[in-house]
């Protein structure tokens, strides 16, 4: 269903979703969603508020458990499942240690350091004893640009670098799928760019990446597989091309609404 | 020891010398209302959090009960269940328990009703994006709620807990009337037995305030210890904070000395 990614030869898939449903009571949010994810392909999701975007990006790491549908990963079945296939279902925990998630509000841990924020996943859930979990934790500060930051209280950091500690408390524990919910949309517009900056990096770096987003540069600049939802369904697909020539009225109408 | 004869004159001059010369007294009061405080507040704050959890399950069957618990037992007035539970229950039924253990049980039971509302209501301040990134790290629920949940709760209730904690003092005064020897007691004893009302209780109530003030200051110390510090930006004085901002210093030495292997790591410039 989508193109192939940019680097990587033969692309395998990493995270499949097939005919997901969801409803919030009698709001029906996703509508049998299908989507492949492929190793190193940064997909673009966008589309109103409502659409059922964030909902599909939170159903990938099980934090929204759906109604009915397969959620798989790397060879396992994690959701519910499809009636027709009857596989041993993988515990949610562990598709979420390989799974990171960048949240728009950034959700840092409020009553701890910016260090401890990055070291206290790696020390809880893989049990890595507290200097090698800091060492670590300093490393990956320091990759997001944050070394001078690490003594730092996330009340003491602007909404950029909160953003870019919580990248670093992701990529700490080595996911295979990077998610990504709006992270700009809190910040200031001045501090947009230097979010979208590390996000670019990581994208080259050929992290595997599923970004909800409305700044459809980023989409136009890295986007192998672009989807638009709304209500609850997948309007529209496609590569880079989408933005300028989409086909479908709802999508060239969202479109235009937002350049 | 009683004084023979009461001289009328004797009696209305004001001798302040009279609570010192009765300091053994207080002190023994003080002594158990301290030790009351205390464990009832302790055995309270255990109960308490015990009934906000419970209040918070999902249970259909558990979080009832516990709402009732609470509304009936922070319904009573204090006195009167000091009464019911020494008079009431334990004497009529026999149950052998000193006036002091009914006392503390009193207090225990109404307190963990108030100090329950506290916890549970600092346990749903939490953000519930809190919970999720928590999640997302792939920590377990109970991962979850003792390293990301209860530390920042905690911080949210210390200060309408340190005013239930000023209240128990001032409410193990009411175990007096059970005939618990503590300081509200002996003052009373102590006061019918000399006629030095104004003297004896105003000795009580400077005591009261050593005590209460003693728990403010130490409850704003705890507030304090709670404050978040840069300890490598801030002008750092403890022992504690020196010792903390010497390693993470040695920390960025570190990471700043291995860097450069991979260039194509960095994902932005510091």
């Amino acid at each position: 269903m989508s193109e192939a990614p940019t680097n990587g030869s033969d692309p395998q898939p990493v995270v499949r979703l097939r005919e997901i449903h969801k409803s919030f009571g009698s709001n029906h949010v996703l509508k049998g969603i299908d989507l492949t994810v492929h190793k190193g392909e940064h997909v673009v999701i966008f589309g109103p508020s409502g659409s059922g975007k964030s909902t599909l990006l939170r159903t990938i790491n099980l934090l929204e458990t759906p109604d009915s549908g397969s959620v798989w990963f790397e060879e396992q079945e994690y959701g519910p499942g499809l009636d027709d296939e009857d596989l041993p279902k993988g515990r949610a925990r562990l598709l979420r240690q390989q799974i990171g998630m960048v949240f728009q509000q950034f959700n840092l841990f409020p009553h701890v350091t910016a260090l401890d924020n990055v070291a206290l996943a790696l020390r809880r859930v893989k049990r890595m004893p507290r200097p090698d979990a800091e060492m670590r934790a300093a490393a990956y500060l320091d990759r997001v640009g944050l070394l001078d930051k690490l003594g730092a209280y996330p009340t003491q950091l602007s909404g950029g670098q909160q953003q870019r500690v919580a990248i670093a408390r992701s990529l700490v524990m080595e996911p295979k799928v990077m998610l990504f919910d709006e992270p700009t949309s809190a910040l200031d517009p001045e501090l947009v760019g230097e979010v979208l900056a590390v996000m670019r990096s990581l994208a080259e770096s050929g992290m595997t990446m599923v970004v909800v987003t409305h700044e459809m540069g980023f989409g136009e600049e890295v986007g192998d597989l672009n989807i638009f939802m709304d209500e609850g369904v997948v309007v529209e697909e496609g590569g880079r091309e989408l933005y300028q020539h989409a086909q479908e009225p709802r999508t060239q109408a969202f479109l235009k609404s937002i350049l | 020891m009683f004084e023979p004869a009461i001289d009328i004159l004797a009696q209305a001059r004001f001798r302040p010398e009279f609570i010192w010369d009765n300091r053994d007294i207080f002190i023994d009061g003080v002594w158990l209302t301290i030790r009351i405080a205390l464990v009832a507040f302790a055995l309270s704050t255990a109960l308490g959090l015990a009934v906000a959890l419970l209040r918070l399950s999902k249970s259909w069957i558990i979080s009832p009960i516990m709402a009732t618990y609470v509304n009936v037992f922070r319904a009573i007035p204090l006195l009167v269940f000091v009464l019911f539970v020494y008079y009431g229950v334990a004497i009529h039924f026999g149950f052998s328990i000193t006036a002091i253990q009914a006392g503390v049980l009193a207090l225990t039971l109404q307190y963990s009703c108030w100090l329950g509302e506290i916890f549970r209501s600092g346990i749903q301040a939490v953000a519930h994006g809190q919970r999720q990134a928590a999640m997302s790290v792939g920590m377990s629920r109970p991962q979850t709620f003792f390293r990301v949940v209860m530390p920042q709760a905690t911080r949210i209730v210390v200060p309408p807990t340190s005013n239930m904690f000023i209240g128990m003092i001032k409410d193990s005064s009411l175990v007096y009337i059970i005939g618990v020897p503590e300081l509200l007691r002996v003052s009373n004893l102590l006061a019918n037995r000399t006629f030095r009302y104004f003297e004896v209780y105003l000795g009580t109530v400077i005591v009261y305030l050593i005590l209460t003030t003693a728990a403010y200051f130490l409850f704003k110390y705890i507030e304090q210890r709670f404050q978040l510090v840069d300890v490598l930006t801030s002008k750092v004085r403890s022992p504690f904070a020196r010792a903390r901002s010497r390693r993470l210093r040695a920390l960025q030495e570190a990471v700043a000395a291995s860097r450069g292997a991979d260039p194509a790591l960095r994902l932005a410039d510091s």
